[in-house]
């Protein structure tokens, strides 16, 4: 049984309800200004740990957006925001930047915003002669040639740091145990459940959950866009309390919190 | 088109697009909204075809260039000209249900493949080497889990420890399913979060214009 309410969609009402909760809550966390308290996430601290190191040792940095194999997703904008980030570090520092693209046939898409996103970083930081498109280059449609390839620069440029966050599948693996081969602080990110158990034993610092999709708030340091890690945060607890409520009842015969998420 | 500088402008987009994706989603409306959205959709893929395709020639421009100037592995862009072209000509011209298109597939393209598929057991191990080095608590339950769903799965250990396969499967079905929906759980919260800062307007990351845009707007 479920409920149901004209002319919302048959299963859609719970969806909705947290979208609109979502919705008002960040617009009101947006409107007070004041900056929530975050807990700190070590891996994208990192990332400037990471930078840190390839400007003492004069070494490049490799970083990807992941493949992108559905266009551009949730993973693969939280990517790029990543991305954008480490090239404005990059560019800062005067570290080398080398970001290999491609992994799936819809990478091409992927492949031009962030070459754009890249060198908008270099501009920005007054650097646009650091930019070098060839650092950037597209190596194939396909994931393990690309992933070979991927791994073929790290063998030859031996960098300091490699940073991969975005969507990963099994080849994340083969390139962080490589990165790890020649000696680079390897931090991943990926929301693809099954690969994130492989990524957090291969790599130095791995982005959980969504971590990554809160990445790129957590970094700008904006209100309004911390605003909306609380939003998310206060959702979290509240269906924390659904759960524990649902397992309670369904232990004592009473389907209520079922019936209501299932609506 | 003055308005084309304006971050407002994208903002207003973004809103109003993303109106028309969620309400026929989430609300029973006449048939002209769901073609609008149909329509929104269908032009998201129409665009993704068309980067394809620039992506494409840009790739082949920047080849042809590094093998003009004699860039360091130049020998390599024209082993990518080639066969990226190869494919392309014979898969427009014969179609990818042709015996040559298959051919080309199947001798060259699906063992490559398997055979980095194959490599990653080796980086999984040593990975896993590394992973379950006994030396707190939290790693000696890791790895106690991990040799009852070995124990489990090779067919030698199934023969001798023949108690640890319902153990293996009550910490698969119960503990790590409890893992990985609380994983689940968080990915789609954090998705809807996203997609509502993009709505708003605060994720400029992606929008690399808007952000030119607004950096031109402050210098003037």
């Amino acid at each position: 049984m479920v409920f149901q309410v004209y002319p919302i969609v048959e299963g859609r009402i719970s969806g909705l309800i947290i979208f609109l909760v979502a919705l008002v809550l960040t617009v009101y966390y947006l409107q007070t200004k004041k900056v929530p308290y975050i807990r700190r996430v070590p891996a994208i601290d990192a990332i400037e740990e990471g930078i840190g190191r390839a400007t003492e040792l004069g070494k490049p940095v490799i970083a990807s957006c992941g493949m992108a194999p559905s266009g551009i997703d949730a993973s693969t904008v939280a990517g790029l925001g990543m991305l954008t980030y480490i090239a404005k570090l990059c560019a800062r520092n005067d570290v080398r930047l080398m970001s290999p693209m491609g992994g799936s046939e819809e990478s091409y898409t992927t492949m031009e915003l962030a070459r754009d996103l890249v060198e908008t970083q270099y501009k920005l930081e007054g650097k646009p002669e650091a930019f070098n498109i060839d650092d950037m280059p597209f190596l194939s449609g396909r994931q393990f040639a690309w992933a070979s390839a991927y791994c073929g620069m790290m063998l030859r440029e031996k960098p300091a740091t490699n940073i991969m966050v975005g969507v990963q599948y099994a080849s994340a693996v083969y390139i962080s145990e490589v990165g790890h081969e020649v000696g680079a602080m390897v931090i991943s990110g990926t929301t693809y459940l099954a690969n994130i158990a492989c990524l957090a034993a291969s790599s130095d610092y791995v982005m959980i959950g969504e971590e990554m999709l809160a990445a790129g708030a957590y970094l700008s340091r904006d209100p309004g866009q911390l605003a909306t890690i609380r939003t998310q945060d206060i959702i979290k607890a509240v269906l924390m309390i659904l759960v524990t409520l649902g397992v309670v009842g369904l232990t004592v015969s009473n389907d209520l919190v079922r019936v209501i998420l299932s609506s | 088109m003055s308005f084309l500088k304006k971050k407002e402008f994208y903002v207003v987009l973004l809103i109003v697009v993303s109106i028309a994706i969620y309400i026929p989603y989430f609300f029973r409306v006449p048939q002209e909204l769901i073609n609008l959205q149909n329509w929104l959709v269908d032009t998201t893929v129409i665009i993704g075809a068309l980067a394809v395709w620039v992506g494409f020639i840009t790739s082949t421009r920047r080849e042809v260039v590094k093998i003009q100037r004699r860039r360091r592995g130049w020998f390599y862009g024209i082993v990518i000209l080639v066969l990226s072209w190869a494919m392309v000509i014979i898969g427009i011209g014969v179609g990818k249900t042709n015996v040559i298109f298959e051919l080309l597939q199947r001798a060259f393209v699906l063992p490559g493949d398997s055979t980095i598929y194959a490599i990653i057991v080796f980086y999984l191990t040593s990975a896993g080497a590394r992973a379950f080095r006994v030396n707190s608590f939290e790693s000696g339950v890791l790895t106690l889990g991990a040799l009852l769903l070995l124990l489990k799965q090779a067919p030698l250990g199934e023969l001798l420890t023949p108690w640890a396969a319902p153990v293996a499967v009550y910490l698969e079905n119960n503990v790590a399913m409890a893992a990985t929906r609380v994983f689940s759980v968080s990915l789609a919260v954090g998705s809807v979060v996203l997609a509502i800062r993009l709505m708003l307007g605060q994720e400029m990351a992606l929008v690399g214009l808007v952000q030119r845009v607004v950096r031109r707007d402050e210098e003037q």
